[in-house]
């Protein structure tokens, strides 16, 4: 029996939008989306996921920090 | 809220009964959690302490407080719940979390869906009941992950954390295993799915 | 999201006999520190109950070294939610972190049948000493641990 991939799940109803970028925003998203191996379009929704969970935790009192793994130093990443 | 079918497997009789997977753990599923989970759960307790069973045996998701986990859950999109009902009852439930990345070499820093919880009911476990009703919820679940990873684009990658006693489950689901993960005082195994492995497991 | 997984998956992947069931995820051990919502397996009076009688202490007893009225105590005995103040006089007198016996404290829903109702006098000074029985021993030494292991 031949490995295929998975078929794709049926996607939830969707809304269109256009984005505005600047050419270095362009570039970065085809940077992110060329590393991360994702469309332009799943880098952005990631990038949504993040920004709201950041967000949620930010106002229910956390804080974020970036910790360097050899060092154990601690950076805050300040977020208002 | 979105429903799709599948399959769960009865183990007295081995046939094959469908059963509703909801892309959501609504209100509706906690009160089942609450009605018939929790009390299976008090008692297997006792019966844990009456047997004198060391604490480290018990099955270690006690204190799970699904409602907390579900509600804070609620409305955003890096994370989701997923709770599985058959013949009226709450089967299953997990929690995904879609904002992690990889920690294999070869996919480091590449999305995947990570299983943060995972719990089939008391019913359902071998170790906390002598006949099993439906087997194969774990299994099914991680099949979700997957669908949920290959959706998002992160081509079928998933991670989890297991308990020792867990690890031979996972590696026979065709996992890779990280080792004890040092984070957690080197208690628990970190387990990935490659995207390779992914195809593999949901090969029919 | 609506998922499209074909039958004869589950019919070639998941067996009767699969083993083990899978659970994942953060083990009891490495609880949210927080113990919001968790079920205790026993009261906080019956728990305050069994420090008591490991001690073998009377009611009037352990009221009396941790300042508290006998009245106090057996009410707390009795399942009535504990004021904190005295929740931390007893934390000290046992020897508990008080912050976690507090949390212990606050989860336990008071019975209604005691609430409004008058203490017993006579069984200030009775015999609720009886030496705890292993099972118990077990639950207190637990439940003692774990408490110290939260802090």
């Amino acid at each position: 029996m031949k490995d295929r991939m998975p078929e794709l799940p049926t996607p939830p109803s969707r809304r269109t939008m256009t984005l505005n970028l600047t050419d270095a925003e362009m570039d970065a998203l085809e940077k992110l989306s060329a590393l991360k191996d994702l469309s332009k379009t799943a880098v952005i929704r990631q990038a949504l996921r993040l920004y709201q969970m950041i967000d949620k935790r930010s106002r229910d009192g956390q804080k974020l920090y970036f910790e360097h793994e050899s060092t154990r130093e601690k950076a805050e990443l300040m977020l208002l | 809220m979105e429903v799709s079918k599948i399959h769960l497997r009865r183990v007295r009789d081995g046939t094959l009964v469908a059963a509703d997977l909801f892309d959501d753990i609504a209100d509706e599923h906690l009160a089942m959690w609450e009605r018939s989970w929790l009390p299976a759960m008090r008692v297997a307790l006792a019966d844990f302490r009456r047997r004198h069973v060391p604490r480290d045996r018990w099955p270690q998701d006690l204190h799970w407080n699904w409602r907390e986990k579900a509600v804070s859950a609620r409305g955003l999109l890096g994370q989701q719940g997923f709770a599985i009902v058959c013949e009226e009852r709450l089967q299953g439930m997990m929690q995904l979390n879609l904002t992690k990345t990889s920690r294999l070499p070869q996919q480091r820093g590449k999305e995947i869906a990570y299983i943060e919880f995972l719990a089939a009911a008391p019913w359902n476990r071998a170790e906390l009941i002598r006949e099993r009703e439906f087997a194969g919820v774990g299994k099914i679940l991680m099949r979700v992950a997957v669908e949920v990873s290959v959706a998002q684009e992160f081509k079928g990658r998933i991670g989890l954390h297991s308990l020792p006693q867990a690890d031979a489950f996972y590696e026979k689901c065709g996992m890779t295993s990280l080792g004890a993960d040092p984070r957690y005082e080197g208690r628990l195994t970190y387990f990935e799915m490659t995207a390779a492995q992914a195809v593999h497991f949901c090969t029919v | 999201m609506k998922l499209n997984i074909p039958r004869e998956w589950f019919e070639k992947h998941i067996a009767a006999d699969d083993a083990s069931d899978a659970i994942a995820g953060f083990p009891e051990f490495l609880a949210n520190r927080s113990m919001a919502g968790e079920v205790p397996p026993i009261t906080f009076g019956a728990f305050v109950s069994l420090l008591r009688r490991r001690e073998s202490l009377s009611l009037a007893q352990l009221a009396a070294r941790a300042e508290i009225d006998v009245s106090e105590l057996q009410q707390i005995e009795a399942d009535e939610v504990p004021e904190p103040s005295v929740v931390h006089q007893l934390a000290a007198v046992f020897d508990l972190p008080p912050k976690q016996l507090m949390r212990f404290s606050g989860l336990t829903a008071p019975r209604s049948s005691v609430v409004g109702e008058e203490p017993v006098p006579y069984a200030a000074h009775s015999a609720n000493i009886g030496e705890l029985s292993n099972d118990e021993r077990d639950l207190l030494d637990a439940l003692v641990r774990e408490l110290n292991a939260r802090e």
